[in-house]
């Protein structure tokens, strides 16, 4: 479809370890070997059920998270023709990449400072990365953001606790986008706003992307959301890719088995298309991600397993054109 | 089919640091028995306090209104004593919450909780009681249920624990069951998995069934019947296809469009419809129409306290725009 991807992720690895008083030890596998890759501009979903290790992988790659393992090639930005392996870097040579690379948080509750005014909360990294000339001028920086995002530039004397879930969650988006970012990871960032505020929440991002030229992860449970703002998917599983392929593909013929539980889950909201009683359900509960047997991680509630998905894990390959999935079924 | 509940012009009101507020008022609906009822509307717009007054679990500082009239299966709630309510609790009306480790002990085990609802409603006595919860248990899909009779609720799955609380909800096949977004902390298969159990229940033991959400899609796969709220009123009620098909107030309009739609495919989503501003909160209704202020549509008409107008098969609005509509 397009040539070289902006984002390479290869082989990550992130791995809790676990304070057992005894014993070998064992790891928490949040994140077990994730193949992922990023076209320049486009917005690329990545989905799953809690736990599964989607805010440890966005996590990762803004190195709040030493990775364990694996590979992050990025060729945005000001970096040269090949790319750059970010978690190779140095700390100096990370710092224009902290800029380059932003994240917008789920919670807008927890990820403002409640104690500093708007106006600090932005111009923070306005300072750790030497734009803007002067307070000034920062000033007038933050000013042209809030607008940008909605907001009145006279809130930016205030208190995020002044504010409501879906404006704090504008003033987080300020502080992320004011830094002129080439990705940002997006963490579940309309997950816990009500639906009309979704809806703005959502509309601005695309006007964002729109006008700045941005590329996005877009993390999410919410599959609706995903379908309307993801160009290509992702489908993670207990700290693993199960499937990755563009949105109306994975929707209209969806390969891995729990892909097709998960879309098969989903409530319609039209009561015409009522799936009720007759829905594939995808039993059991998810397991735990403390040292996962080396078994395909889904076999346990999948309708489709046999013998060899016991005994060998499934790697993840492009079985037609940019569509991959992770299953012996299509080996 | 059998009237069970009627609940007429309720009106909640809170003593507050603030003064008096008055979060719920002009509420007033029906149940069947075997009818699915959902209140669907944003956070704050008062659909919880709404289910907590049928029961009479409201907190101390709530009362209700003067007109305000609760009638279970006949009975005027108000009038019942608390030994009375007591019984209707856990027997003929039960509750599904949000949070279920709110509502499970954490100090006793699964069994003991569930065989309780069992001696206390049937008097049965400890055995038959722990029979009758394992058999439960089943029902509700849990494995290995006399395994987990002996487990503590932080032992189990969120998934799990909801199981667990519908499990005692229906211990006593009520007669109405009130689930207050009971899937709203799931991940969706297991609200799959919630949802198909109720629905199977409901279908078995003819439970008049309350569902709360400010999910459109749980909405529309279990209701016969929608109520929408906006601060604390009931803007629009009706069939489930009628809500759907033919929505008439403009927040109920506005819901439906400011949801990305699944079952249209990515090349032909177009940029979500917005309701613009925010619910406001009940210190500060806005006079007349409370949706006036983010309505799209707004007259001179709606600085008016529109009344509930009723259109065609019992499809309700509370919306100057249909006036004259009304038979
Ligand atoms: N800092 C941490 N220390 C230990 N375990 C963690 C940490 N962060 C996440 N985990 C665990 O890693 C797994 C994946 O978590 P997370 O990435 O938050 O999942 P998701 O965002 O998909 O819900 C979970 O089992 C979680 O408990
Ligand atoms: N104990 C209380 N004291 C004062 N106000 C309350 C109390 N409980 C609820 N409220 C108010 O009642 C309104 C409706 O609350 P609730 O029924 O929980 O809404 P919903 O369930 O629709 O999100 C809210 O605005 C809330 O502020
Ligand atoms: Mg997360
Ligand atoms: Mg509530």
């Amino acid at each position: 479809m397009k040539a070289s991807p902006m984002v390479e992720i290869k082989n990550l690895k992130k791995w809790f370890p676990m304070k057992s008083g005894f014993k070998s030890k064992s790891n928490l596998k949040a994140v077990d070997g994730v193949d992922l890759h990023i076209y320049g501009g486009e917005t690329l979903g990545l989905v799953g059920e809690s736990g599964c290790g989607k805010t440890t992988i966005g996590r990762t790659l803004i190195k709040i998270y030493e990775p364990t393992d694996g590979e992050f090639l990025y060729r945005g930005g000001d970096s040269s023709e090949g790319g750059v392996d970010i978690f190779s870097l140095s700390e100096s040579k990370m710092r224009p990449f902290r800029r380059e690379i932003q994240m917008v948080f789920q919670d807008p509750y927890a990820s403002l400072n409640p104690r500093i005014t708007v106006h600090d909360i932005i111009s923070e990294g306005l300072r750790v990365h030497s734009m803007g000339k002067s307070r000034e001028e920062r000033k007038s920086m933050i000013a042209g953001i809030l607008e940008k995002v909605g907001l009145r530039p006279e809130y930016m004397y205030r208190y995020p606790h002044e504010f409501s879930g879906g404006q704090r969650q504008r003033i987080g988006i300020a502080r992320s986008m004011i830094l002129n970012p080439g990705l940002v990871i997006c963490d579940e960032p309309v997950s816990a706003l009500d639906v009309s505020v979704q809806a703005q929440v959502i509309n601005l991002l695309e006007d964002l992307k729109h006008d700045f030229g941005l590329t996005y992860l877009f993390i999410a449970h919410d599959l609706a959301v995903v379908k309307h703002i993801c160009d290509r998917i992702s489908v993670m599983y207990l700290g693993r890719i199960v499937e990755t392929a563009e949105t109306d593909q994975l929707f209209d013929n969806p390969l891995h088995p729990y892909t097709s539980g998960l879309l098969s889950s989903i409530p319609v909201p039209n009561p015409h298309m009522r799936k009720i009683g007759k829905r594939e359900i995808v039993k059991g509960d998810i397991p735990s991600p403390v040292d996962p047997p080396e078994t395909c991680r889904f076999v346990k509630r999948c309708p489709r397993a046999f013998d060899r998905c016991c005994k060998e894990s499934p790697s993840l390959r492009e079985v037609s054109d940019g569509h991959f999935v992770s299953c012996f079924l299509y080996d | 089919m059998e009237r069970i509940l009627e609940v007429d012009n309720l009106e909640i009101s809170f003593r507050t640091q603030l003064g008096k507020i008055t979060p719920v008022d002009g509420v007033s609906f029906g149940l069947s028995r075997g009818e699915t009822l959902g209140i669907v509307g944003e956070s704050g717009c008062g659909k919880t306090i709404t289910a907590f007054s049928i029961i009479k679990l409201l907190p101390k500082n709530a009362f209700l209104g003067d007109n305000t009239k609760i009638t279970f299966r006949g009975r005027d709630i108000s009038t019942l004593s608390s030994e009375e309510l007591q019984k209707i609790r856990g027997k003929s009306i039960s509750m599904v919450f949000q949070e279920p480790m709110t509502s499970l002990n954490p100090l006793y085990t699964i069994g003991w909780q569930i065989s309780e609802v069992y001696r206390l409603h049937e008097g049965l006595d400890e055995d038959a009681a722990m029979k009758r919860s394992i058999e439960m248990l089943r029902l509700v899909g849990i494995p290995e249920p006399q395994k987990r009779v002996k487990e503590f609720p932080h032992q189990l799955s969120g998934g799990m624990r909801q199981r667990v609380m519908i499990a005692m909800a229906l211990a006593c096949s009520p007669e109405l069951l009130i689930a207050d977004e009971p899937t709203t902390a799931l991940d969706v298969t297991i609200q799959a998995q919630v949802l198909e159990l109720m629905n199977e229940l409901k279908n078995k033991f003819s439970t008049a069934t309350i569902i709360i959400t400010h999910d459109l899609g749980v909405i529309a796969e279990m209701c016969d019947r929608v109520l929408v709220m906006y601060a604390g009123q009931i803007v629009e009620s009706g069939d489930i296809f009628d809500i759907f098909d033919k929505p008439m107030h403009p927040y109920t309009k506005g819901l439906i469009n400011s949801i990305p739609k699944i079952e249209i495919s990515k090349k032909d989503q177009k940029k979500l419809s917005v309701i613009d501003g925010y619910v406001p909160h009940p210190s500060s209704f806005p006079d007349g129409c409370r949706f006036r202020p983010r309505c799209p549509t707004a007259f001179e008409k709606c600085l008016e306290k529109p009344p509930m107008i009723e259109s065609e098969g019992h499809h309700s609005v509370r919306c100057w725009l249909f006036e004259g509509d009304d038979m």
